[in-house]
């Protein structure tokens, strides 16, 4: 990595001068500027600096950069407003702060990846990502509207 | 009266009511901007040198080798506070008791005792732990039982005792009382020290211009912090500037003056902008809920009537005040329940601690004494084989009832959440959902229930502006802080329906005390009510202006002039609004709105809160006896919520309410080894998941069309603990009198109820 760290970076290549053993969220929040990528427990625990590595969820804060060498990383940065995941989670109002929830975004975009979502498998999908504000209920309505496809008005 | 439920097909509400939050594709996309993501070019960062003993004696400080590290731009103690004409200077919002940086003595583990300011925040911290302190230990005062003893150590000697706020009241003759209840039952009921746990830190930053000041920070009070850095920075309140972009989190946490005062010190001494950031550790160093012991004694007659109660509460108040008195009074006011009790002898006590200083934190104070009542109501109908639900039917304030201070208590509403929180847990029943007592395997299952009463703050001022901007939006400027409890949303609806204008048109200011008037406080669940009023006046006076030009305008009769759907109507035709924006220039209103506090004609003194945050909570719970492990598997809240102005954001505060709850009452607690966290991180310390969440949760907000606006931020709170303790007495018969309800402390019940 004498000529830095090359990654992919939400469909971009990107070239990073960066210590090899800073976090992969030291690079892409401080050096990328990828705010959405939050650190709140750097423990690995809370979920909010998840990021998509090859389409598989990992915690950002406690891995090292060295390690997504040649990568192909998704950040929410690289979601779109009118992805599926992402429109549910707004006609549900599954929010209230907001700064946890791009972190539940990825990780039900990563179950998504893997096949069809089930609901009821939320307990164990998302207990990697913490809300304080206690937005899960509203992040159920959210799941149960995407595996049903159900398009409907703001959850009444 | 006609109440409606949530349901969108039945309710009947205003505008837009139903209609999303006006940010979530940013907030739900990651764009949101909080205090953490502010950059100010320039700017240097600072580390802090805090306290690693809980009390003692500042000796030598030495700055030698820190200030020749890499990067350092300065290292600074309360000796450097002096060229500033700071010495001695104490700060607080409610009792000015904390000094910027610790002189002379420290009072709690992590308290700044020096600053450094470098480059980089690494470079801070390294140089921060190069800084040598001695401090000769001196000891502390930990705990309740520390601080009210006879010869205690005074944490802040001079004040007299470590009482550091008391709020009482007698109400009635108790001797008598006493003497005429057939049945008498006094407990003790304990909750430890939680943490507030933002997800966003608390973070500051601060810039001064010749003698101006402009900061950003993580505060729920931009109007009231900008006023003690004036008083203490000798400035003129409008040379101090605060912005408050949106937090990510707040439940009390960053109520309060905190770090401002520090930094913006910092930035004058280093002639450069300076940010701090807390680590997660320091967090729980900065500020947490109070520790309370409950002492509750109460007489009831053989149909369960309250006939008295006498309830003595003690909090530890760590070392500075923070909000304390504020809790005190929550206390107090909240000690009895929300019931009759014609007999009250209250005693509401915070004590001074050397530990970090405790603050506001969501339900202040009124979290621990719920947990007191409303276990020990259902102690008492057990004893006399009352149903629980009926117990609180017969004894719950009433319309027209008075509360335990002899106040009348307007809009009485417990009995209509006490319904519709038990048929909330009715109506998710499935087969195996019976109360097992006894049964042959592990899983015992209960249902409990408890009701809760919060006074809001009064009087309280909320100041707002609405303004017509040239380019033909309307601007809502207030101090409401957004944190994530949906202000903004309800703010600019407020506006949306006076103004009778579609809401995309509105855009909510975040606060900057340059554009936006003062507010007293975003907490105490209050800004729905209080500046949901301020901006139905401001924008009832704008539209009034606006109406008023045209008509001069056009030399017509103000009253041919019509404002509806964005449209101006008059005589000589119609044009959207948005347009005469541009004609105008900026139109704008300010209006305020203070809840004085009416003299109660009984009792002849102000009352003690203009409205009552209501509700309640039920649940069903499994308990494990082989492991202690309680599994909450259905909750049902129901909060009278008066008019909703927004229907997702109403809804995501009562159960955010019943989530928030949950940690307290089953996990969340701040270990202390000698008056330092021994759990300071989210591995060690478990806030609520997904996992603790029942799949079952359904809230219902009572509605009245046209009834005074409710804040809903703290309406269920605190009756979740109770509730579930309630449940676990009524699955296992163990009376569990200590939060939080952890597996070890339920099995020592269970053993302790077979050995009976």
């Amino acid at each position: 990595m004498t000529d830095g760290l090359r990654i992919r970076v939400n469909g971009e290549d990107t070239r990073v001068a960066c210590d090899p053993m800073s976090t992969l969220h030291d690079v892409l929040h401080d050096r990328l500027g990828l705010l959405s990528v939050r650190a709140p427990c750097r423990a690995g625990v809370c979920g909010a600096c998840s990021v998509l590595v090859d389409g598989q969820l990992f915690a950002s804060c406690l891995l090292p950069a060295a390690a997504v060498e040649g990568r192909d990383l998704l950040t929410s940065e690289g979601i779109g407003d009118d992805h599926p995941v992402r429109a549910a989670f707004e006609r549900a109002g599954a929010f209230q702060c907001g700064y946890c929830i791009p972190g539940f975004v990825l990780a039900v975009v990563a179950w998504c990846n893997e096949g069809a979502l089930d609901p009821d498998d939320a307990t164990d999908r998302l207990a990697g990502n913490l809300c304080r504000c206690g937005s899960y209920v509203a992040i159920r309505r959210a799941l149960r509207e995407l595996s049903q496809g159900a398009v409907t008005p703001q959850s009444g | 009266m006609s109440l409606t439920t949530r349901d969108p097909a039945t309710a009947q509400r205003g505008h837009g009511a139903h209609e999303p939050m006006v940010d979530a594709r940013d907030r739900i996309a990651g764009r949101t901007r909080y205090v953490i993501d502010v950059d100010v070019p320039g700017a240097a960062h600072a580390a802090l040198v805090r306290s690693p003993i809980p009390r003692g004696r500042i000796g030598r400080v030495d700055t030698e080798e820190a200030s020749s590290l890499p990067g350092v731009v300065a290292v600074l103690t309360a000796e450097d506070l002096e060229r500033h004409a700071l010495a001695g200077v104490r700060f607080g919002t409610i009792d000015q008791d904390q000094p910027i940086l610790a002189d002379e003595v420290v009072r709690h583990v992590g308290e700044p005792v020096a600053a450094v300011v470098a480059e980089t925040r690494a470079q801070a911290r390294r140089a921060a732990s190069a800084v040598r302190v001695e401090i000769e230990p001196e000891p502390p005062v930990l705990t309740i039982a520390d601080a009210s003893a006879r010869d205690a150590p005074l944490v802040h000697p001079g004040v007299g005792g470590n009482v550091l706020a008391r709020v009482a009241y007698a109400n009635g003759d108790l001797a008598a009382a006493r003497s005429a209840a057939r049945h008498r039952f006094t407990h003790r009921f304990s909750s430890p020290a939680a943490q507030q746990v933002t997800m966003e830190p608390q973070v500051t930053l601060a810039r001064w211009d010749d003698d101006r000041l402009e900061m950003w920070a993580t505060t729920q009070n931009p109007s009231r912090v900008a006023q003690e850095l004036a008083r203490i920075f000798s400035l003129e309140l409008d040379a101090v500037r605060l912005h408050v972009p949106p937090l990510g989190g707040g439940y009390g946490g960053k109520n309060h003056a905190k770090n401002e005062p520090l930094v913006a010190f910092l930035a004058l001494a280093c002639s450069r902008p300076v940010r701090l950031e807390n680590s997660r550790a320091e967090e729980f160093v900065a500020t947490t809920k109070h520790a309370a012991e409950v002492e509750i004694e109460t007489g009831v007659d053989d149909q369960g009537l309250i006939l008295y109660r006498r309830v003595d509460v003690g909090y530890s108040g760590g070392a500075y005040a923070s909000s304390s008195r504020a809790v005190a009074k929550a206390g107090a006011l909240a000690a009895c329940g929300p019931y009759r009790c014609p007999v009250a002898d209250v005693t509401s006590t915070v004590y001074y601690t050397n530990l970090p200083p405790a603050g506001s934190f969501r339900g202040l104070g009124v979290n621990q004494v719920a947990w007191a009542a409303e276990r020990q109501l259902d102690i008492v109908a057990r004893a006399l084989t009352i149903d629980p639900v009926d117990i609180r039917r017969r004894n719950a304030i009433r319309p027209g009832g008075r509360l335990s201070t002899g106040e009348a208590v307007p809009g009485a509403h417990w009995l209509e959440c006490l319904e519709a929180a038990w048929r909330g847990l009715e109506g998710t029943t499935r087969p195996e959902a019976t109360t097992s007592r006894g049964g042959d395997g592990p899983l015992r299952r209960g249902r409990g229930i408890a009701l809760a009463i919060k006074h809001t703050v009064s009087p309280g001022r909320s100041e707002a502006t609405v303004a017509l901007t040239p380019d033909g939006r309307f601007e809502v400027r207030t101090s409401s802080v957004d944190m994530g409890q949906g202000s903004p949303t309800v703010l600019a609806r407020m506006a949306a329906r006076v103004l009778d204008v579609p809401i995309d048109l509105v855009v909510p200011i975040h606060p900057d005390t340059a554009v936006t008037p003062f507010d007293s406080t975003t907490s105490a669940s209050r800004t729905t009510a209080s500046m949901g009023e301020a901006v139905r006046r401001a924008a009832t006076a704008l539209r009034q202006d606006v109406v008023e030009r045209i008509a001069a305008e056009q030399g017509c009769d103000a009253v041919t002039v019509s404002l509806v759907g964005g449209v101006v109507a008059s005589p000589r035709g119609e044009e959207p609004v948005a347009d005469v924006g541009a004609r105008f220039g900026e139109v704008t209103a300010t209006a305020e709105f203070v809840n004085d506090p009416e003299i109660d004609a009984e009792t002849g003194k102000p009352v003690s809160s203009t409205h009552w945050h209501q509700g309640a909570v039920a649940v069903e719970v499994t308990v494990d006896v082989e492991t202690g492990r309680v599994t909450i598997e259905r909750a049902s809240g129901a909060s009278w919520a008066g008019e909703v102005l927004s229907a997702a954001g109403a809804r995501l505060q009562d159960e955010g309410n019943i989530v928030f709850g949950i940690g307290p009452a089953l996990f969340e607690e701040i270990v202390w080894r000698h008056g330092s966290p021994a759990n300071a991180t989210l591995v060690d310390y478990r806030i609520p998941s997904i996992r603790d969440v029942p799949m079952d949760l359904s809230t219902i907000q009572l509605e009245e069309a046209g009834a005074e606006l409710q804040g809903l931020g703290e309406s269920l709170i605190p009756a979740v603990a109770p509730a579930i303790g309630n449940a676990v007495a009524a699955a296992v018969g163990a009376e569990l009198t200590a939060m939080p309800m952890t597996p070890q402390r339920l099995l020592a019940a269970l053993d302790e109820e077979r050995s009976r």
